[in-house]
């Protein structure tokens, strides 16, 4: 709301300056949001909350300027009336629902030929400038600048124009139209509520007229409208059909039902003096007289919802000075009535705040509560935070993306979820919420790549959502990790490409702290995967997700210049499996052997079964088999590789003889033969 | 220099005087300083093998200088001169042996010396870097360090669903269908098959939920995703973060609120921040406020600061005392339990903290940007 304070002044007088009044302003909850305007003629923008339509005007923020600074209000000049509301205006109005319209003021006037051609007066016309508004034609112009003045809406029809002497507020009939004042044909809807003639409808009730009832300069006979009508009639209709007007974002916030009546004879008034209006006549139709509700408020409620109660006589003057009405009622407390203009005031609560605001959130105590519940550590986000804290530690940075995606990444990455939609989404590319991050990531990636980095290593924390009724939702949301990586690793000492082994052992780091049992890599067949170089990862008969290198088609495809590698890993099933319990057991304090084996192996006998058959001897004190090396090429014939092992023996209670250690020895030599290995 | 060699043609001491001098050492003067001579010239060489070859001439047991006097001047001397002379040459048998061992000791220096010389590195050089190039999201950073806060004052920490009911997102909350406050927070809603599913536009929802779940005494905080149909811009995205918190008991009052907030407010921003708590209106407390604290770029002057669009006050979140409906939707006492909420957006304090220009940036994925908040 623009507030030129020239145009504030004309209603009531404050002791401070422009700066001061805003910063007091501010304090009261009407925050200032900016100046414009000149410096002789400033313009104070207000951002207002969407309970306060009563400061939707100069003289509303005049009475709140005035209960602030305990000044005097000085009502609008030229209210006076031209005629008895009573005198026959002509033309009748019947309000069909009294909850949609509580009252609808018509006031009809006679113009004199060249009425529109008079000019506003430069102080109108400089202050409408001001709120934004360029002025178009006398009648209109004034209706205008009532609305900025007292906040209530006002509509100006050509009287000739109505048909069958007779106005209906309705409910819009099945295929009736309306061309609006922006000219455009509007379906009517059996929700929209319109003023009627005898015949069609001829406005949009509270939120725009019509066009071929509007006043054009040849009008000689106007009808003013001034009603109240309902928030949500008006709203619904705003919305259906996309029109926001000064007087709709009014009304659907709520007029004040008791100034339709004023600002009628206000505009009366001045189309009197300022066009040469003559009286013809008017009506007051209410439909529903307003009643202020009453609300209790106790000093004790005040004292305990606020820390502290102020004393009774300024409890009393802040609402007085707020146009409240009250009673004092015995064990300090009021009977309150709220003015017609604050229908946001319904109970105690919202007494307390407007005692509180006025006399200042900065004069209530501050102190910090005990407590004496219940507190819980959240072990999802602690295991999370672990989870961050790994990857970071190897070289993953944390990115986070939109839950947006669309249908066929999903169908591509994640086959067979199916995806929930949006509504309304705000592309219809991504109308989709994510049933997997991988797409997410590749196109992380991608951004890196595309900004010229030679290595990029990315983790995302973040959940994925697919139609699965579960828990008494309709559909499912689940927490994932994402890795995905490109690029060279290591230093100038140590460089090299990443690979799937790197992928593999930043992923074997992180679930080492996680209790999975039986935790095993299987080869994956998933469509996104390179067939050789990828697997999923399963632990206690489930699968906790799946890791390898983009198939090399996809990476052209997205135009991958070094091969990516990814990962999702479904972070629920190993907060699920929840954090590794830690047992501490004794070193033996005995020495330990160990030998070192070298021998050819097929390609196709795989390092799992040579550790799950030497891990099935059962050697007394087996410690494991670790892989030194690995060797292909050179001598070595293709699809053969050679394998450096050492293993290692130690017993908890003696040291092991060199008999013992060679028969162990001997005895896994066999083994390893007998699953096709020579020995070199 | 004298030898052995020539001792035969050398007068023996006795020979040419007849008794033995006051001081013993001047018998065998010449050899004193052979030796010092013969220690500064492998010194000049100060190798282990110089080192070693002094330490045989002089001590060595059989061919040695010292077991040479011993069996050519000892040996034959009469009576009367076997003492001074024995003193003598104990004097310079000591002498030699601490000489050898002062120049095997610089030797073995110099030698080991030169070897560490040869393993010098460039320590100039960049270290290995290993993996450690990684960070966590600054609005990770900020969610986690502004739940800290509250956990230490015994707020748990709880989640909600980003698929949400319009019920929770807003009737529960006090936001009636056709209520304004629903302009404000354009929502994407889900379906057409889901009706009055939505994704939800504030952690809010997180109150309703842990009151009917859980009764007062209750102190919690709600971070998490929040989604909004809001084209993104450098202020805006259509989705964000926000951490939502909430405490009821009995008694609690405006003073608790502003109390807590302000310890928040001092222990995120720092112990000298200033706040302040300005009337506003959310449907789901009353009193409602804002708070902000005093702005740190031009400590609250105003002026032209960018910070705080020339305020001096930066709002960073939205609070107020429970709505008493509130009490009603979770079936709790409203005239029994009091408490107060606050809500506040993850994205706009971590902008604020950091000094970040544009919002679409938390969420472009660019390592150049995230990799500035290695920690």
């Amino acid at each position: 709301m623009l507030i030129s304070l020239e145009w504030l002044k004309e209603f009531v007088d404050w002791p401070e300056t422009p700066a001061a009044l805003a910063e007091r302003l501010t304090g009261a909850g009407l925050t200032a949001a900016g100046w414009s305007g000149s410096a002789q003629e400033p313009v104070l923008e207000l951002e207002l909350t969407s309970n306060r339509p009563d400061c939707l005007s100069h003289w509303g923020v005049a009475r709140e300027v005035a209960a602030l600074a305990r000044t005097a209000l000085k009502p609008p000049a030229g209210a006076g009336q031209a005629g008895q509301p009573t005198d026959p205006a002509g033309i009748t109005v019947t309000i069909e629902s009294a909850e949609t319209c509580a009252r609808y003021c018509l006031r009809v006037l006679d113009l004199p030929s060249g009425a529109a051609a008079r000019a506003l007066p430069e102080i109108m016309r400089a202050r409408l400038l001001a709120m934004g508004q360029a002025p178009i034609h006398l009648l209109p112009d004034l209706s205008n600048y009532t609305l900025f003045e007292i906040g209530q809406p006002t509509h100006v029809f050509d009287a000739d124009t109505l048909r069958g002497n007779q106005l209906h507020v309705r409910w819009a009939r099945p295929g009736e139209t309306l061309i609006t004042l922006d000219e455009v044909e509007r379906q009517l809807n059996p929700g929209d509520l319109v003023i009627a003639d005898a015949e069609r409808p001829v406005a949009l009730a509270g939120v725009i007229g019509g066009l071929e009832t509007a006043i054009t300069p040849a009008t000689r006979k106007i009808a003013i409208e001034s009603a109240w009508f309902e928030p949500q009639v008006v709203r619904r209709s705003a919305r259906r059909h996309g029109i926001r007007t000064e007087a709709g974002y009014r009304f659907e916030r709520g007029a004040d039902p008791q100034a339709a009546a004023w600002a009628a004879d206000l505009l009366v008034s001045r189309a009197v003096a300022l066009a040469g209006a003559h009286w013809a006549g008017g009506t007051d139709c209410i439909a529903r007289e307003w009643q202020a509700p009453t609300i209790r408020l106790r000093a004790e409620f005040l004292r305990r919802l606020l820390g502290l109660a102020p004393p009774s006589d300024a409890v009393e003057n802040i609402l007085q000075r707020l146009g409240f009405q009250l009673e004092a009622q015995a064990g300090a407390s009021w009977m309150v009535q709220p003015p017609s203009w604050r229908a946001d005031v319904k109970i105690e609560a919202d007494l307390a705040e407007e005692v509180a605001r006025l006399w200042g959130y900065e004069h209530f105590p501050s102190r910090l509560p005990a407590f004496q519940g219940v507190v819980t550590e959240s072990e999802p986000a602690r295991l999370a935070s672990k989870t961050r804290e790994k990857l970071r530690g190897r070289g993953y940075s944390e990115a986070i993306s939109l839950s947006f995606a669309g249908a066929a990444e999903g169908e591509r990455y994640a086959p067979g979820r199916k995806p929930v939609k949006m509504m309304n989404p705000l592309s219809e590319e991504e109308a989709w919420l994510r049933t997997t991050l991988l797409p997410s990531m590749l196109r992380l990636l991608l951004v890196n790549q595309n900004r010229d980095l030679t290595s990029a290593r990315l983790f995302e924390i973040g959940k994925i959502y697919w139609r699965e009724a579960k828990a008494g939702f309709p559909a499912t949301e689940a927490w994932r990790l994402s890795l995905g990586s490109f690029g060279e690793v290591g230093g100038w000492n140590d460089r090299r490409e990443y690979g799937f082994y790197e992928l593999k052992g930043d992923i074997e780091l992180l679930l080492a702290g996680f209790d999975l049992p039986g935790l095993e890599w299987r080869p994956a067949s998933a469509g996104w995967c390179h067939p050789g170089r990828a697997a999923e990862i399963w632990a206690n008969q489930a699968q906790l997700g799946t890791a390898g290198q983009l198939h090399p088609e996809l990476a052209e495809e997205l135009k991958f210049r070094r091969p990516p590698f990814l990962a999702e890993l479904d972070l629920q099933q190993l907060l699920i499996a929840g954090g590794n319990q830690l047992r501490f057991s004794p070193p033996s304090r005995f020495p330990a052997a160990w030998r070192d084996f070298s021998f050819l192996f097929d390609d196709r006998v795989s390092w799992q079964s040579i550790q799950t058959a030497l891990n099935g001897l059962r050697q007394p004190g087996w410690q494991g088999a670790s892989l030194l090396e690995l060797f292909r090429g050179g001598g070595i014939p293709a699809g053969q590789r050679s394998l450096l092992l050492r293993a290692s023996w130690q017993l908890p209670d003696r040291t092991l003889r060199e008999d013992e250690v060679q028969r162990a020895a001997d005895e896994l030599r066999a083994t390893l033969a007998g699953l096709g290995g020579q020995q070199r | 220099m004298p030898s052995t060699a020539d001792a035969g043609n050398i007068p023996l001491p006795w020979q040419t005087a007849a008794q033995p001098p006051e001081n013993s050492e001047a018998l065998l003067a010449d050899y004193f300083q052979h030796l010092n001579e013969d220690a500064a010239q492998c010194r000049q060489q100060t190798t282990e093998a110089a080192a070693q070859a002094f330490r045989n001439r002089w001590l060595g047991r059989r061919q040695g200088i010292l077991q040479q006097l011993n069996e050519t001047l000892l040996k034959p001397a009469p009576p009367d001169w076997k003492k001074p002379l024995g003193q003598a040459l104990n004097r310079l048998r000591s002498e030699a042996a601490a000489l050898a061992t002062t120049l095997e000791t610089e030797a073995r220096q110099a030698a080991a010396a030169t070897r560490l010389a040869s393993e010098a590195l460039d320590i100039t050089l960049p270290g290995s870097p290993g993996a450690g190039r990684g960070a966590i999201h600054p609005l990770t950073l900020v969610m986690e360090e502004i739940v800290a806060v509250f956990a230490g004052l015994g707020y748990s920490r709880v989640e909600g669903p980003e698929m949400e009911s319009a019920y929770y997102n807003f009737e529960a909350l006090n936001i009636p269908t056709e209520h304004p406050a629903r302009d404000e927070q354009d929502t994407i809603y889900l379906g057409p098959d889901l009706p009055d599913m939505l994704l939800r536009t504030h952690t809010s929802p997180g109150q309703i939920r842990v009151m009917e779940r859980q009764p007062p005494p209750l102190r919690v905080v709600v971070p998490g995703r929040v989604y909004r149909r809001d084209t993104p811009d450098a202020s805006h995205s259509p989705m964000f973060h926000q951490v939502e918190g909430l405490a009821v008991d009995e008694g609690l009052s405006l003073a608790d609120l502003k109390g807590t907030l302000e310890h928040f407010a001092r222990a995120f921003f720092g112990s000298a921040t200033l706040s302040r708590f300005r009337p506003s209106f959310f449907p789901f407390t009353e009193p409602s406020a804002e708070m902000d604290i005093q702005c740190f770029a031009c400590d609250g002057a105003g002026g032209v600061c960018r910070t705080c669009k020339s305020s001096g006050w930066i709002e960073i979140l939205g609070c107020g005392m429970v709505h008493p409906q509130l009490y009603r939707f979770a079936g709790q006492d409203a005239e029994r339990w009091s408490g107060f909420a606050f809500g506040m957006g993850v994205e706009r304090i971590a902008m604020i903290r950091y000094g970040i220009d544009d919002l679409q940036r938390f969420f472009s994925g660019d390592l150049r940007f995230l990799e500035q908040f290695r920690d």
